[in-house]
């Protein structure tokens, strides 16, 4: 365990987010991260992915905690527009909608919006204790890890993925593959052997994960604003004067949520360290449990802060909970966890079970900017709610195409090289063809990042077996990930069949 | 709609995945390292196998369910009337692909000046067009990003070979 904590690295990492410019960055990027969360078809992704070129030259402090402020703004924004406009800004947020609108219907608009923000950060403050508590314990079991693990716990997580993302399990195999075959353009791992290159250089060096997700999130946002143009969504905030006394609501209300906060949170970091499920399905699942344990299930969707505490704590906490994999095992839970991925490569911080032995400045620094990030999003959203409901009226057709040149920013800026530019727009096209097709965007992104890491392991688990076949019994951790992965496709393809069978009995 | 989607994905998903099989055989085999079971061929053949047969699962879709979507009545557009009716998204497409096209000659800023006026055009509502507002935002937006990324931020950014 003396690996895993270290009181002089805990100070300095402490100590690098207490300077002026990391405190000022962290708010900025909670004030950014807020405006996205807040616009519908703005996500926590669409933040980082517009903001990363701008790290490039922080420190990896800074940088970091300028990403990490935006998605925590960018999760905690969405529930301005769930409440103020019925629209959640992001999936996050759908839940908090069924109780939100009508409590802003009711003319406790100021209300809801101070239960949302309130219960936001003590969400996130769980997350980050939840985070704090279990990494290190992770990452001290994932440091024994070897070949067979590590191939295991790939198929493991991608099998996941594929199996709670959407319904259709074929397509989200598929998007998987698709993810699992475009991670394998560039040299071939034991023995760096050139694949798919089609003859340019720029390729031997594989496909960014940036890139990617530029292509995935950016182009395809701008595409669906096209496609929106016939069809605008006339939301308008139909409340005068809103605004937030104190916290909203008084210390006994408040008090009177513990469980319902305690419960949710816990089901949204669950949910976060599952990869591929996301924030929208944990703040539904904590509704719904929220709504169960409930003395007054009835009330529930008439107004009420219940639902709004079960689905905003949910969201937060979920983000603690996507971060334990993301640190310790270099496993994203969702598309904002795979970019923040991304961010991290890019300042040469190395996710995995070695993270405390090699940036473990770093990894304190991040739960530091975790803990200022909430509280700069509680301030933020109790004092400054009127400038995010003026947001809320920008026209998207002002910021789409600027987003989009500070996408192109980043392509060019993650290898200064324009040839970026082509893959942005290559996977822009790929996206938008998935989602005309039904495929899932996710399963694409996690195959892309767990495809290399299964291959390089796969071979030497392969090696390993040749020499000596009865070595595999001594690796229980990997023969219960097998059998895990085993259960999850079973089950998967037991609940498709029941699926399908109630679709053709309808 | 839904199953005649599934089968041009499945037929397109089956193109590629044969197409991905040619080319993996290609891939050259280091034998320097003795022989292995599994070598950088292996793997890529594997995932083109999975694909080709998941592709042939959605292309069998339609005919399980009899084609009964697919051959709705009135169903059907025209490439032409598909286009027309998108043709927001088609402009969005060809706005990125010359952007993407222009950086390189003619440098970061006029590429993106040009680009955030003509997209801001595609996605403006034709009631609140304003070619002047979308014009100064473009050549704005274009020099001060320019500016603060390439003299504060140190990234490089394409200067245009016709200013060479």
């Amino acid at each position: 365990m003396a690996d895993f904590f270290s009181l002089s690295e805990l100070f300095s990492g402490f100590a690098a987010v207490a300077d002026p410019m990391v405190i000022l960055f962290i708010f900025i990027g909670v004030f950014v991260g807020i405006i996205f969360g807040s616009i519908p078809g703005l996500t926590a992704t669409m933040a980082i992915v517009m903001f990363l070129p701008m790290t490039y030259v922080m420190s990896p402090i800074q940088g970091v905690s300028t990403l990490i402020a935006l998605y925590i703004g960018g999760i905690s924004g969405g529930l301005i527009a769930a409440i103020l406009l019925n629209i959640p800004g992001t999936p996050s947020s759908i839940a908090t909608c069924f109780d939100g609108c009508p409590m802003a219907k009711k003319g406790e608009a100021g209300k809801a919006l101070g239960t949302g923000v309130v219960f936001s950060f003590f969400g996130t403050i769980i997350g980050i204790i939840v985070l704090a508590l279990a990494a290190p314990l992770i990452a001290a079991v994932a440091i024994r890890f070897g070949p067979y693990e590590y191939s295991t716990l790939s198929l493991c997580a991608l099998s996941l993925v594929i199996s709670l993302t959407g319904k259709d399990l074929i397509k989200g195999l598929i998007s998987g593959l698709l993810g699992i075959m475009f991670a394998t353009v560039g040299l071939a791992p034991v023995d760096s052997a050139k694949r798919f290159t089609l003859g340019m250089s720029e390729l031997t060096s594989g496909i960014a994960l940036l890139t990617l997700l530029i292509g995935l999130f950016a182009v395809t946002e701008v595409i669906k604003a096209a496609e929106e143009v016939r069809n605008p969504l006339k939301a308008q905030v139909k409340y005068k004067n809103v605004s937030i006394r104190g916290f909203g609501f008084s210390l006994k209300e408040g008090l009177a949520q513990k469980w319902n906060l305690l419960r949710s949170s816990l089901i949204g970091i669950v949910i976060g360290i599952l990869p591929g499920i996301g924030g929208a399905i944990s703040g539904m699942l904590s509704y719904t449990a929220a709504k169960n344990q409930s003395k007054h299930p009835e009330k529930f969707g008439t107004g009420i802060m219940d639902g709004i505490v079960a689905s905003e704590s949910a969201n937060n906490a979920g983000i603690g909970g996507a971060m334990i994999p993301m640190l310790t095992l270099g496993i994203p839970g969702d598309a904002a966890t795979a970019m923040l991925l991304g961010g991290l490569m890019v300042h040469q911080i190395a996710p995995g079970p070695l993270i405390f032995e090699k940036n473990g400045v770093e990894v304190y620094g991040i739960y530091g900017a975790m803990f200022v990030a909430a509280i700069a999003m509680l301030f933020f959203e109790l004092f400054g709610i009127k400038i995010f409901i003026r947001v809320l009226k920008l026209q998207k057709y002002w910021l789409m195409p600027i987003i989009m040149m500070l996408c192109i920013v980043g392509a060019i800026g993650n290898a200064n090289r324009v040839f970026d530019v082509w893959n942005v727009l290559f996977f822009g096209i790929v996206g938008f063809a998935m989602i005309k097709s039904g495929l899932p965007h996710v399963p694409l992104i996690l195959g892309f990042i767990l495809g290399p890491i299964f291959e390089l392991n796969f071979r030497q688990a392969v090696q390993h077996y040749l020499i000596d076949p009865m070595d595999v019994l001594s690796h229980p951790i990997a023969i219960g990930f097998f059998v895990f992965t085993i259960f999850v496709v079973f089950y998967s393809l037991k609940r498709q069949k029941k699926e399908s069978m109630l679709i053709s009995e309808e | 709609m839904k199953n005649r989607s599934d089968f041009i994905t499945g037929i397109i998903l089956a193109v590629f995945a044969i197409w991905y099989f040619v080319q993996a055989q290609s891939i050259r085999v280091f034998s320097g390292m003795g022989k292995s079971v599994i070598n950088s061929q292996t793997m890529p053949k594997v995932w083109a196998v999975c694909l080709l047969l998941l592709a042939c699962v959605l292309i069998s879709r339609p005919f399980r369910n009899s084609f009964k979507d697919a051959v709705k009545k009135g169903e059907k557009q025209s490439f032409a009337e598909l286009m027309k009716k998108n043709w927001e998204v088609t402009a969005t497409f060809i706005a990125l692909f010359v952007y993407a096209l222009l950086l390189t000659p003619f440098g970061f800023i006029i590429s993106t000046a040009v680009y955030i006026f003509v997209q801001t055009l595609i996605l403006a509502p034709a009631e609140k067009r304003s070619y002047l507002g979308a014009a100064i935002i473009g050549v704005v937006a274009a020099s001060a990003t320019y500016y603060v990324f390439v003299f504060w931020l140190d990234v490089l950014l394409p200067v245009g070979k016709i200013f060479d």
